[in-house]
């Protein structure tokens, strides 16, 4: 046993190092940890309290005081950036892993069973994403009303399709190798084959898919927020901040520069690092 | 040609129950909005006078909320198909027109980003895919990647940033000229230029392996040559099948840039009738997307054989 696991953690090593070769996976990595990590810490970090309006200081520039100025009702800029990106970022990171969940859950279950079940949720699949993401978000929360929880049900209700056709497409290319076949002879259970036989052999799929995803979701829920369809201001989030910072654009733009380039750099860093990663994995088998 | 004839069928009838969930999906989802009855009833009377629960029910009865789910879907997807999606709660507009007035407008911007896309997305897949060493490659990367990653919003405001407020050659909104064009045209156009730069990049260099290649290559052809002539043709066959997807990703931008640059159309459209729940003309917009996202992949896929004969039909069914 203990050989196996050996072999298992050098092949795990190789990636690694294939990884790190890349400077632009090295670099996605880099933004990724540089840009969220002071994030997390936001009530360690932040000066000010982000909802604190201070009308005489409003629109300041850069200071001491106030690092990135302060917005349009005087609140400091670099708290609500700190607050908002925790906020952006965590939205981003549940409604990732809710969609990786439904869309694991949804390929294997189409690739393992087959028959009508696989055909449903092709189908369904058919459907979802032949509506334009953006538009039906925008209705639907116009319909339950706006609120986070109601845009990450929106998203995660739209977002699987891309990881159920890639489980599934994988998974039923893994039900014809031998080794699953011998388990079905031995006796094993579909759940049991599913769960320790076909999962484990679409982690690293699985695992790019949702990086890239981060990026992408990042981008759909700032969009959306923007939009008025996300998170309701006084609470900042970095899309609505841009929305909020319209009517100041010509006085101080950098009020809607300062969360632009936030979202801009870590879905960046996501989708580098997703395919970098992509690439760490890929090497190996080919 | 039988093979061809009957993929051609199948797929067609793949595509019937895919444009019958959208329509339900699109007419769920307006009427989840709730029943309109009770504003409507009032719409006419002064505001200090409720409507009767007797004028309400009138008005529910007479256009149809008391009767099941899906005998009012039916009876709205009978109309739908007759081009007949009802009336705007917001305008009283009929939605047809109302989207027949502002669809030009929009694919007016999304064919001048599909012009930019193809003149950006080409030459940034030839770099990616001809250069070797260590560092261009990785700067391609870099930028494609750019694309994707920044959102549709800020970009049009950096450039109308750069280019209408500091540099003053081109209006900051409006809907006039060329010129009021090229900014809108170019933030609609970044992420679809990204996707598929990333996608003919990758299908140039599976290409460049080819036997056809290696065998212009010992003609003495001229390697841009090779890459024009030859490669390019087959490798954009893969970009056909994401089509549906850009398509789809045009319509969703033209929201945002239809905002931003104060344009008419059909994004502008949905941002109203989500803005203010008017839920025939939601219906509308969701299902024109939807049909329109479904038929082009239908047509790409009927298609698809016809232009790359490798295509071997026997084995899909």
């Amino acid at each position: 046993m203990s050989g196996g696991r050996r072999r298992r953690e050098h092949e795990g090593a190789r990636p690694l190092r294939r990884f790190l070769r890349e400077p632009t996976a090295v670099v996605g990595a880099l933004l990724l940890i540089v840009v969220t990590f002071p994030l997390y810490a936001a009530s360690w970090v932040a000066p000010d309290d982000p909802y604190v309006v201070d009308v005489p200081h409003r629109l300041a520039g850069f200071s001491r005081a106030h690092p990135l100025g302060t917005d349009g009702l005087g609140r400091d800029m670099l708290s609500r950036m700190l607050y908002g990106g925790r906020k952006s970022v965590l939205l981003t990171l549940v409604v990732t892993l809710l969609i990786t969940f439904v869309g694991v859950f949804l390929g294997i279950l189409a690739g393992m069973r087959g028959g009508i079940i696989d055909r449903l949720v092709v189908q369904l699949v058919d459907i979802v994403q032949s509506v334009p993401i953006v538009i039906v978000s925008m209705v639907t929360i116009a319909v339950l009303g706006a609120g986070t929880s109601k845009l990450i049900f929106v998203i995660a209700v739209l977002g699987w399709p891309r990881h159920t056709r890639v489980v599934r497409a994988a998974t039923l290319s893994l039900r014809e190798r031998q080794f699953i076949e011998s388990c079905r002879v031995l006796g094993a259970s579909r759940l049991r084959i599913a769960l320790r036989h076909v999962v484990p052999n679409i982690v690293r799929p699985v695992v790019v898919l949702s990086t890239l995803d981060v990026g992408r979701i990042l981008l759909l829920i700032s969009t959306l927020s923007f939009l008025g369809f996300g998170a309701r201001p006084p609470a900042p989030e970095w899309g609505s901040m841009l929305a909020d910072a319209r009517r100041y654009f010509f006085v101080a733009p950098r009020l809607l520069i300062i969360p632009g380039v936030a979202i801009f750099l870590v879905a960046l860093g996501a989708n580098l690092f997703g395919e970098g990663l992509r690439d760490a994995f890929e090497a190996r088998t080919g | 040609m039988r093979g061809t004839g009957r993929y051609a069928v199948s797929r067609l009838l793949l595509a019937v129950p895919t444009l019958f969930g959208l329509s339900f999906l699109s007419f769920v989802l307006g009427s989840a909005s709730g029943d309109p009855s009770s504003k409507l009833a009032s719409a006419g009377l002064p505001p200090e006078i409720l409507p009767t629960p007797e004028q309400i029910d009138a008005v529910r009865h007479r256009l149809g909320f008391d009767k099941p789910l899906l005998v009012q879907y039916w009876r709205w997807l009978t109309k739908a198909l007759h081009g007949d999606l009802g009336r705007s709660l917001l305008t009283h507009r009929g939605v047809t027109d109302a989207i027949r007035d502002a669809l030009p407008s929009t694919i007016e911007l999304a064919l001048s980003s599909v012009l930019i896309m193809v003149v950006l997305a080409v030459p940034l897949a030839l770099i990616g895919a001809r250069t070797r060493g260590r560092w261009l490659p990785q700067i391609v990367r870099l930028v494609e990647l750019s694309g994707a990653s920044i959102p549709g919003f800020f970009l049009a405001y950096l450039l109308i940033y750069v280019f209408a407020v500091k540099l003053h050659l081109v209006p900051v909104v409006g809907q006039s000229g060329w010129k009021s064009m090229v900014l809108p045209a170019f933030t609609l156009a970044a992420l679809p230029t990204a996707l598929v730069a990333r996608l003919l990049q990758s299908s140039l260099v599976e290409v460049m392996r080819e036997d056809y290649v290696r065998t212009a290559r010992g003609k003495g052809l001229a390697d841009l040559r090779i890459y024009l002539g030859h490669a390019m043709r087959n490798a954009a066959l893969p970009v056909l099948t994401v089509l549906g997807s850009i398509l789809a990703s045009l319509i969703e931008g033209a929201v945002v840039v239809e905002l931003i640059f104060g344009r008419s159309g059909i994004g502008n459209l949905t941002l109203e009738s989500a803005g203010s729940s008017d839920y025939p003309m939601m219906q509308g917009v969701v299902l024109l997307a939807g049909v329109v996202v479904v038929l082009f992949n239908l047509a790409v896929d009927l298609l698809y054989p016809i232009i790359d004969v490798r295509v071997r039909l026997g084995a899909r069914s």
